[in-house]
């Protein structure tokens, strides 16, 4: 990501634990990373994940409009809700989701610290 | 080996199971209490409110009001009734804002008690003498008979909603209960 | 509990006066809020108050008769709409019914996995319903849900066919449930407790039972009797 590159080139220090800014983020990577859960076996449905307060405050500040994802980052972290099917067991389908957002993400250059999937319903 | 009967359909199941179902998550067994208790809270919001447009909008909000709140239901069998005292409550309160709106004192209406026992006692059957009866009843102490006799609330309820002492609402019941029950004995 | 005074006998000319002294010593007051608390406890001043045995008796008329009015008025009402009844369901959220976020087993460090209780209580509602002759009606879970590998207990509430298998119905039930619990969740599940609350009226029995006519079970009902699919 451009960011990443711009800090390198000037030397600045990379965030050791929790970045102190928001990664940089697109519209596409979302959309992406949406798609790849879906087809994750036993994923039924995808919610929308409720952005916390601070997330919302950071879209405002930055000037983002509302998001069409149904995925929200908070910060590094990506949150997921899905439905399960009820065959696949569901801590299962839940890692997959999680294995594939990670994946996904890193392929649009998006770094995570972690992907927070909740399963809101089985079946 | 034991009859094993067919499962039962949701539109079959008691009150208390719906609730307890829906209390817990299950909009299909929400629905089904939605469709078996709307014409019953329908009836009730007419009599309260009159023939309005507002009949299709306060029985909606009691419902939508009753699914944040049946977490917190204990008597589950018990639901329709409590589904009443929500639709109650809305009503009042759009009874309280019609007259806001219009800047009527609140008064004690008086009802058409002239020739009600004779009215009464001319009803077809014992359910048109209670209508007819109630009725005649002035505002405020139908209001409360209603609440108490027929939508369950306790007595703290009744002054608490009504805004006004807990003395009030006693004495209110009081001479309704006395006016009802002469009126249903002329009845025959 | 005392049986309540027969809604039909009455004599008119005595409920003519309603006042304390018609009704020896009590106040119509006293009387309603006597039949409101069950005639309990029992109050011999009025049980054995012929005056006060009717005025309990027109009470307990003008309450039926009132609510009966009122269901009658309810069959002139036309049923809900549909689109009404889908402007009901748009405006309540399972997002109410979610209760707390349940953890499941994390393998790395970026993962941090959850499930709603509310998507517990559904699958412990299905795997229940799957039981013939069962019907859950309510499940709650109670331990520390939000530690992971807390131990809980899990409860479920069912409504039951009356018959002499409940017992075996209500093991299917504990089996069915445990299972997908142990296949769907990473709970550490102490126990199942299964309440029998309700008894389930077949429709047919109702009708049947109305009309008089007693229920016999048909030798070739008892065949195929399959047991309940213990899987969710």
């Amino acid at each position: 990501m451009s960011d990443t590159d711009d800090t390198r080139e000037t030397g600045t220090q990379l965030p050791a634990a929790v970045p102190s800014e928001p990664p940089t983020w697109s519209a596409a990577a979302l959309a992406a990373i949406e798609a790849v859960v879906l087809e994750v076996p036993g994923v039924a449905d995808l919610f929308r994940a409720r952005p916390t307060v601070q997330s919302a405050v950071t879209a405002i500040r930055v000037g983002v409009t509302p998001t069409v994802s149904r995925l929200v980052l908070d910060g590094a972290v990506l949150r997921i809700v899905i439905g399960t099917d009820g065959f696949a067991p569901a801590p299962a389908v839940a890692r997959a989701v999680h294995d594939a957002a990670l994946d996904e993400a890193a392929r649009h250059r998006l770094v995570l610290s972690r992907v927070d999937v909740r399963i809101a319903r089985i079946g | 080996m034991q009859h094993q009967p067919p499962g039962t359909a949701l539109v079959d199941l008691d009150d208390g199971v719906l609730a307890g179902r829906s209390a817990d998550g299950d909009v299909r067994a929400f629905e089904v209490l939605i469709r078996r208790h709307t014409p019953l809270l329908r009836a009730y919001a007419r009599r309260t409110l009159g023939s309005t447009d507002e009949l299709d909008d306060v029985v909606q909000e009691t419902f939508i009001t009753a699914w944040d709140k049946l977490d917190a239901l204990e008597d589950r069998a018990h639901v329709r009734a409590w589904m009443m005292r929500i639709l109650s409550r809305k009503c009042l309160d759009r009874i309280r804002a019609r007259r806001d709106h219009d800047d009527v004192t609140e008064l004690e209406v008086a009802a058409p008690t002239d020739g009600a026992p004779e009215r009464v006692a001319e009803a077809r059957d014992r359910e048109h003498a209670a209508e007819l009866a109630l009725a005649s009843l002035p505002e405020a102490q139908r209001r409360c008979w209603v609440m108490k006799e027929l939508l369950g609330y306790r007595y703290e309820e009744i002054a608490e909603e009504l805004d006004v002492p807990l003395s009030t609402v006693r004495g209110l019941l009081s001479r309704a209960r006395k006016n009802m029950i002469s009126l249903m004995e002329g009845w025959r | 509990m005392t049986a309540g005074p027969d809604p039909r006998e009455s004599d008119p000319s005595v409920l003519a006066a309603l006042e304390p002294e018609d009704l020896d010593g009590h106040s119509i007051d006293e009387l309603a809020d006597y039949l409101d608390a069950g005639m309990q406890p029992a109050d011999p001043s009025i049980d054995d108050s012929p005056a006060c045995q009717n005025a309990l008796a027109a009470i307990i008329r003008l309450r039926n008769a009132s609510l009966s009015a009122l269901e009658t008025a309810a069959q002139l009402e036309a049923p809900a709409d549909e689109s009404w009844i889908g402007g009901v369901l748009a405006n309540i959220s399972i997002e109410a019914r979610a209760g707390r976020d349940v953890p499941l087993r994390a393998e790395s460090e970026t993962e941090r996995p959850v499930m709603t209780e509310g998507a517990i209580r559904s699958l412990v509602r299905r795997a229940g319903d799957a039981v013939p002759g069962i019907v859950v009606s309510r499940c709650s879970i109670e331990g520390d849900v939000t530690v992971f590998a807390a131990p809980v207990r899990v409860t479920v509430e069912v409504a039951i066919i009356a018959g002499p298998a409940i017992h075996a119905t209500a093991e299917l039930v504990r089996a069915g449930v445990t299972t997908a619990l142990a296949e769907q969740t990473d709970l550490v599940v102490e126990a199942v407790d299964v309440l029998v609350r309700d008894l389930l009226v077949e429709p047919a029995a109702v009708s049947e039972a109305a009309s008089g006519r007693t229920r016999t079970v048909d030798p070739t009902d008892t065949t195929d009797s399959t047991a309940g699919e213990a899987d969710a």
